[in-house]
């Protein structure tokens, strides 16, 4: 699990990705742990609970982690310390919790809840120093994956177009939000009747959701909303497959078409770029695409390996992600443009979902 | 976690066959195996899986006949042959044998040469089979071998095992599987289920946890998604499921193997095998029961759902494959328990 490989000629070149960067790493799902690599030196430590921790995410400021990890009969989330200090687990009313994110101001987590009964996830909100759980969305089920709103430029309700709304259930627009009022969440819900599902992008705050967007009849998934706030990405298989797609105040419009799949955007952190996974090459690849002309590039691409789960550096010079291209899933680095690629992590187990620290504000 | 490259071998004509250890893990040869074998016509091309490559060749009580291999680089030194079943070769049974510094391996029951595949056939469904439980007065090695002694009398045309092959994922309750399942006369095609998840033992003893197969112009996919319960958030799973299923799309009939689905397994997945590109039939187990007056279907819209009773307990299950569509025949029991 030691990320020297590229150290040493890193030294001797004087450039090269800076910071830390956390992964999962692990044999199994059993033992795998959160990770933290710091690049200065690829000396790696572990910060998670050791057993199905998931996908680790970075507060704002850097100063800790949120991730999944194994609790009695489910999941449960657990804060990790870069600074070595004990994980510190959260109390749950439900068994399984997952997918936490931070809000802006990094004081609480969302995150998805249930209790392993179908469909009845629930939003719920910890506030993060009370260790008190709060459910959103008026208590509706259904509702996954929550990622907060960085603000509410998108909601200039005065410039607000058809394809971009505040929408109940049936499709009414329902416009209640106060700006600078309550912090938001985007998140997506089932819809449709029961065995015909389907999937759209909600807002939700803690007594309602709405549409984003007017019903339609394709799913959405994986929604990301830009960090200044001025656009959201999305999947979509609208036009026959899954296609990422960009909702602002002007519209919403296809930025990576291509008949292959393509999903899991990525921002960067001055919201121009985003990095995302394809199969337009045969295998799963990385691949940017401006979010202005919906010019894409590959970033890393294999054509007898996978390369997958890309997340921007803070000045946003190099993008890492995971590729088995040595045999078994590692972490990598390369520039946006796919050069310099540099293999950081070289563990017998596998290396999964990077995420780069922010740059920690003194 | 080294399973992730088998995965790259199985697109084209189907998977590949694996040798085996004394022990019964695999050898050199990685795939195909006698868990996800291949069924192909004479003059057909297969993959194959090496750990290095090697001399080829199909072997049966008849003699050998050498394969004509093409070969190329897999990710960690790993060898992929791509390996034409000469014309002449008569259909039956074969193993799978690889020459390499001396040494050789031998997969027994690998290829299945067939002299034509039929617009109607019967599949087998068995699961459960939770080899080492004792449910009932009859050890689940005796239950499974009865069950194998019906359905080598059977038309069936194949027989898929979908997971808790064994009860605790223990070393010797997969030998013993292994033992057992050899005796069938027909290809066995397996997948994991939650009581096979004991450290990487069933990635050592079949290789990959993802696979497809072609049988004539039906496409099968084979995974385990629920008990991978990190494998959506992580990535680990999604694109072996999207590039078989894309694979698989202009198949007649899509078909997917696996031991359980929940609607609450990993949104990727759903998206991927069920909403997207919709299988057209998923076949599982895990609830020793059938699915009651559809009391659970697939939420999504056009895949149906077929749960079969345990194996252990001694039923099966057939499907009637043909341009009609996949139907599944009740319930049975095969064998007794007592």
């Amino acid at each position: 699990m030691t990320g020297f490989l590229w150290c040493f000629s890193l030294v001797l070149a004087g450039a090269g990705p800076a910071g830390q960067i956390a992964y999962v790493s692990g044999t199994e799902q059993e033992d795998q742990c959160v990770c933290i690599v710091d690049l200065s030196c690829g000396a790696v430590s572990r910060i998670g609970a050791g057993s199905r921790d998931g996908r680790p995410v970075w507060s704002p400021d850097g100063s800790k982690l949120a991730f999944s990890t194994s609790q009695p009969d489910g999941l449960g989330i657990c804060i990790g310390y870069p600074d070595g200090a004990a994980p510190r687990r959260l109390a749950h009313a439900r068994k399984w919790n997952r997918n936490p994110r931070w809000s802006p101001d990094g004081a609480f987590l969302a995150y998805e809840a249930d209790d392993g009964q179908g469909f009845d996830h629930q939003i719920v909100v910890n506030d993060v120093n009370a260790g008190t759980e709060s459910t959103w969305a008026g208590g509706k089920t259904g509702v996954m994956r929550p990622v907060w709103l960085p603000n509410a430029r998108i909601f200039d309700i005065a410039s607000m177009t058809e394809d971009l709304a505040w929408r109940d259930a049936q499709d009414q627009a329902v416009v209640n939000y106060e700006p600078g009022n309550s912090p938001i969440i985007l998140a997506e819900g089932l819809t449709g009747p029961k065995g015909k599902y389907s999937i759209d992008l909600f807002l939700v705050t803690p007594a309602s959701l709405a549409r984003l967007m007017p019903q339609n009849n394709y799913v959405e998934w994986a929604a990301e909303p830009s960090p200044d706030g001025r656009n959201i990405a999305f999947e979509s298989n609208d036009g026959g497959d899954r296609e990422i797609f960009l909702a602002s105040r002007t519209g919403v419009s296809d930025v990576t078409n291509h008949r292959a799949a393509d999903w899991n955007p990525s921002w960067s952190s001055d919201s121009e770029w985003l990095a995302f996974e394809s199969f337009r090459d045969g295998r799963r690849g990385v691949y940017r695409v401006h979010a202005g002309t919906a010019r894409v590039s590959p970033v890393a691409t294999d054509t007898i390996s996978d390369n997958w789960s890309p997340s921007w550096s803070p000045d946003g010079k190099w993008i890492v992600f995971v590729s088995n291209r040595t045999g078994n899933p590692d972490i990598f680095v390369a520039s946006p443009t796919g050069d310099d690629v540099k293999r950081i992590t070289d563990s017998p187990g596998s290396d999964l979902a990077p995420a780069w620290r922010p740059e920690v504000k003194r | 976690m080294k399973r992730r490259w088998l995965v790259l071998l199985l697109l084209a004509a189907g998977p590949a066959a694996v040798a085996r250890q004394p022990d019964g893990t695999l050898g050199i040869i990685r795939a195909p195996n006698n868990g996800i074998p291949v069924i192909v016509l004479p003059g057909a091309t297969f993959e194959a899986a090496l750990t290095s490559q090697a001399e080829l060749r199909l072997a049966d009580a008849n003699g050998q006949h050498a394969l004509s291999v093409e070969w190329s680089a897999l990710p960690d030194g790993f060898a992929n042959g791509h390996c034409t079943v000469p014309a002449e070769t008569a259909a039956g049974t074969y193993a799978l044998e690889a020459s390499v510094n001396g040494q050789t391996d031998r997969n027994e029951r690998a290829v299945f040469v067939r002299g034509t595949f039929p617009d109607t056939y019967i599949l087998a469904h068995l699961t459960d089979t939770h080899i080492g439980a004792n449910r009932n007065n009859r050890a689940s090695g005796e239950v499974l071998r009865g069950a194998i002694d019906v359905l080598n009398k059977s038309e069936a045309a194949f027989v898929a095992v979908t997971g808790d092959l064994t009860d605790g994922g223990e070393i010797g309750q997969f030998q013993t599987f292994l033992k057992v399942i050899d005796t069938c006369l027909l290809p066995t095609f397996v997948c994991p289920g939650n009581h096979d998840r004991k450290a990487l033992n069933y990635e050592s003893f079949f290789g990959t946890l993802t696979y497809m197969f072609w049988f004539g112009r039906d496409g099968y996919l084979c995974f385990d998604t629920k008990d991978f319960m990190t494998a959506d958030e992580l990535g680990s799973q999604d694109a072996d499921l999207e590039i078989y299923r894309r694979a698989i799309k202009p198949a007649r009939w899509s078909i997917g193997l696996t031991h359980r689905y929940e609607p609450d397994m990993g949104m990727r997945s759903q998206i991927v095998l069920f909403i997207d590109d919709p299988l057209d039939h998923l076949v599982m187990g895990h609830w020793h029961r059938a699915n009651e007056d559809n009391e659970k279907t697939v939420p999504w819209g056009t895949t149906t759902l077929t749960v079969t009773p345990a194996a252990v307990d001694g039923f099966g299950r057939m499907f009637d494959i043909s341009p009609k569509g996949v139907k599944p025949r009740p319930p049975q029991r095969i064998v007794t328990t007592e």
